[in-house]
């Protein structure tokens, strides 16, 4: 094994775990008979958590007509799923937050594009009925964790991994399999494994390069988030890592079954709600 | 199960899976009875009994309150379309639903949303979108009784469930409808073209590709004499035959590469034997993809058109002949005036100047007597072929009546006359007052284009040419009439087009009188032109055996 592998899974176990609210609310919504009251109490023992939660679901993106006081009133009308994924959102940006203040890797830039990624994914899962559309929106936060892991982690590393693609002028999956032997789907499968993130979430941060490998159950969700991936970089929302023309798989976008004529109209949909999104942002 | 779990008896291990078990089953049976009450939504197409359908499985879950169905109209304005358990209560509630905006909050995200509700903590609004491809159908709100602190993610799952079933239930039945809505239009559409088609004046027939007849509608049944369902099905070829079908060849030919096509003067002859003059357009038909699915060959009965022309035309002759008579009537008349007007002033005084002036007008008075003989003549000539009674007449009495008319001018032209009719006593078949008249016109003609010094000379001979006939001529020496002239001045008008073209000047109607009258007496007439000049008109005529 690669001394870096080696160096790397010595690290798994330092890698941060869930806070422990969040597991509980995974927890929680394991369980179909949490009541709104169950969980609503669960978040508001973490008040920072709580006031995150409640910042996002009265802001422009979920545009509520009248301003929701209480997480319970949230859960009510919003949902169970939908207050689930806000906690995870929030704490993601806890846990990995602002960086080491890196030159060379803007982070903020790069919640930008997660943020525009699940924005993305969120939309393109609204027009074809998929589920819930907050699940892909956190998928879409998610799928590139794993860069900022091996920043955090693996910081020579990913300075070489940031060499490589400048000097290069490669991807910068390339440079990663280079330098390290694995990429970067494959290290946030990792920390989404030890986070015992749902399946569909998984799989989504591992296979969002190569959605064709999914599973059966899963392809349209990994799809959906390779594509949303694209997207987020040919409109420039945030900074990937790369600037080279992503790579499409083309069976992806005939999976979903939308239209072509659509794509320009989903495209503005996606460029407004990111205006929205930027909220998230804030908990940075 | 951890690892290192604690041992656990046995039973209580088997009580445990027992209960798991049990809770899937439950689960499992709950979401079945669920899945069968909202198959009923999907059993009728009337929104109304989709909507009870719907309220009736929910109130097997949770207790439902009222409900209200709201559907977008053609202006995308949301219209209360039905209402149960209507109150002012609820009408006050849904007013501050809209107001508020979260009807549209909810169209726009496309989410089932339950609304806590304000003043009763055990009760809460459920607002169902409904959409299609994007479209918004409407909304569906359901006022039930829920708890908030109570609600359960399971209870959220089941009422979202029947929710969206019922959703679809209304999105489809909606479409549904819409559809009928349309086909109902095009129906009446439809109908409306297939009666102006069969009442159109005009034959038009459709060809599909290879030829057959389509379409066949009510004028052509009529022009054709065969009915739609004789002709329908069948290649144009074994309905049309002649130039017509030749038309329709080319017409189908055109329409395949995708240009029109007109024939013009198409002759039809009618199964009644008439001659129809046709005229005759194709269009290519296109199908909805816009291939070329055949032709649409209308036909346009040109007889009553073409008559139509011809009376226009002869409208407009009248008129110029009309204005060429007037012309001719007031030379004379001008002459007679202006005559009648010096004898009144001075006419006393000298004998001489009298009777110079009394023979202008007895001259002009001939003239204007020939002149209207003609237009007499001339109508008697338009109206239908009315043989003459033909009797017995010697040729040269007449001709000297006429001669006599002209007694002014040939003196005054100081001409030679010869009158050599007399030298044989010929006796012909002919009607007096007509025969007269020709020698007037032929005799006015040789002397018209005779100057003065010249000759004109009238002479008979008999032929032999099947039946006895006897041939007059009237010559002059003249000017002549160009060889190529020799017909045109023996029609009434010369048409070319529409446009009347010169005759000879002067020769006006005479001759096609002179000839009109001869044919009508059974005779031929022609003109010669003689050397070294001048003009000479033959006739024959039946010579008559006797003069009984």
């Amino acid at each position: 094994m690669k001394p870096v592998l080696e160096k790397l899974s010595g690290q798994i176990g330092n890698l941060p775990t869930l806070p422990q609210v969040v597991e509980q609310v995974m927890t929680l919504i394991e369980n179909p008979d949490t009541t709104s009251a169950q969980l609503a109490d669960v978040i508001s023992t973490d008040q920072a958590l709580m006031t995150k939660v409640l910042k996002v679901v009265n802001s422009a993106y979920y545009g509520m007509p009248r301003r929701i006081a209480t997480l319970r009133q949230a859960t009510v009308i919003l949902g169970f799923n939908t207050v689930k994924n806000l906690v995870l959102s929030a704490s993601i940006f806890d846990s990995f937050g602002s960086g080491q203040g890196d030159v060379v890797f803007d982070r903020v830039k790069f919640w930008e594009h997660s943020v525009a990624v699940g924005t993305a994914a969120k939309i393109l899962a609204q027009r074809i009925r998929l589920g819930e559309p907050e699940e892909l929106f956190v998928a879409g936060l998610l799928h590139d964790v794993g860069k900022v892991v091996i920043d955090d982690y693996l910081h020579e590393e990913f300075v070489d991994i940031l060499r490589t693609v400048r000097d290069k002028k490669c991807r910068i999956l390339e440079a990663e399999r280079d330098v390290l032997g694995i990429g970067h789907p494959q290290v946030g499968q990792m920390l989404a494994e030890k986070w015992n993130l749902p399946d569909t979430l998984t799989q989504a941060i591992a296979y969002h390069h190569e959605p064709k490998v999914a599973g059966n159950a899963h392809k349209k969700f990994v799809a959906i988030v390779h594509l949303a991936d694209a997207i987020a970089r040919l409109e420039n929302l945030g900074f990937g890592g790369d600037s080279l023309t992503p790579v499409i798989d083309p069976e992806s976008w005939s999976l979903l079954g939308i239209p072509e004529l659509e794509l320009g109209e989903l495209i503005l949909k996606i460029k407004e709600e990111f205006k929205k999104a930027s909220v998230f942002l804030s908990l940075v | 199960m951890q690892t290192n779990a604690q041992q656990k008896p046995i039973l209580e291990g088997k009580t445990d899976r027992w209960a798991a078990q049990r809770r899937v089953r439950e689960a499992y049976d709950e979401y079945k009875s669920l899945y069968n009450l909202s198959k009923t939504f999907f059993e009728t197409r009337d929104i109304s009994s989709i909507l009870d359908r719907v309220l009736e499985a929910f109130s097997q879950i949770t207790a439902y309150l009222a409900a209200a169905l709201y559907l977008t109209d053609r202006s995308g304005k949301l219209q209360l379309t039905e209402k149960r358990r209507f109150t002012d209560a609820v009408a006050r509630k849904l007013a501050k639903f809209e107001r508020d905006g979260y009807l549209d909050w909810a169209i726009q995200n496309d989410r089932v949303t339950l609304l806590p509700d304000e003043q009763d903590e055990n009760a809460g609004s459920l607002l169902v979108p409904l959409l299609l491809n994007q479209t918004s159908l409407g909304i569906l709100v359901i006022f039930i009784q829920q708890n908030e602190r109570n609600l359960r993610a399971r209870r959220m799952d089941q009422i979202t469930l029947l929710a969206t079933q019922g959703a679809l239930a209304i999105e489809n039945a909606k479409l549904f409808k819409d559809l009928q809505v349309q086909n109902q239009a095009i129906r009446r559409i439809r109908d409306f073209l297939g009666t102006v088609l069969e009442n159109v004046a005009y034959p038009v027939v459709s060809l599909s590709t290879e030829g057959k007849i389509t379409m066949w509608n009510g004028a052509a049944e009529k022009l054709f004499q065969r009915s739609a369902k004789e002709a329908v099905g069948r290649p144009f070829q074994a309905v049309f035959t002649g130039p017509l079908a030749d038309a329709c060849d080319e017409a189908l030919r055109h329409s395949l590469l995708g240009a029109t096509f007109q024939k013009e003067e198409l002759e039809h002859q009618a199964p009644d034997g008439r001659k129809i003059p046709l005229h005759l357009n194709a269009s290519p038909m296109k199908s909805e993809s816009g291939a070329i699915s055949g032709s649409i060959v209308s036909m346009y009965d040109r007889s009553e058109s073409q008559e139509l022309m011809n009376l226009k035309k002869i409208d407009q002759l009248k008129d110029e002949f009309l204005s060429s008579i007037s012309h001719e009537l007031r030379t004379p008349l001008t002459g007679i005036q202006s005559s009648a007007e010096i004898l009144l002033t001075f006419g006393d005084e000298n004998p001489e100047t009298r009777r110079e002036f009394l023979s202008i007008i007895q001259t002009q008075g001939y003239r204007l007597m020939r002149i209207v003989d003609n237009i007499l003549f001339f109508t008697e000539m338009s109206q239908a072929n009315e043989r003459f009674s033909l009797e017995p007449v010697q040729a040269n009495h007449l001709a000297e009546e006429a001669l006599e008319m002209f007694r002014g001018l040939i003196q005054e032209k100081h001409i030679r006359v010869e009158n050599r009719l007399g030298d044989t006593a010929f006796w012909v078949l002919a009607e007096p007052r007509r025969l007269k008249q020709v020698f007037v016109n032929l005799v006015d003609n040789a002397l018209k284009f005779t100057p003065e010094g010249g000759c004109v000379c009238l002479e008979a001979e008999e032929e032999k040419n099947g039946k006895p006939l006897v041939k007059i001529s009237v010559h002059d020496t003249g000017i002549g009439i160009p060889e190529n002239a020799h017909q045109v001045i023996f029609e009434k008008f010369k048409q070319l087009g529409s446009t009347l073209t010169s005759k000879p000047d002067g020769t006006g109607l005479g001759l096609t009188i002179v000839k009109d009258i001869i044919e009508k007496m059974n005779g031929t007439i022609w003109v010669e032109s003689r050397k070294p000049h001048g003009t000479a008109v033959y006739f024959t005529l039946e010579k008559a055996e006797s003069h009984g």
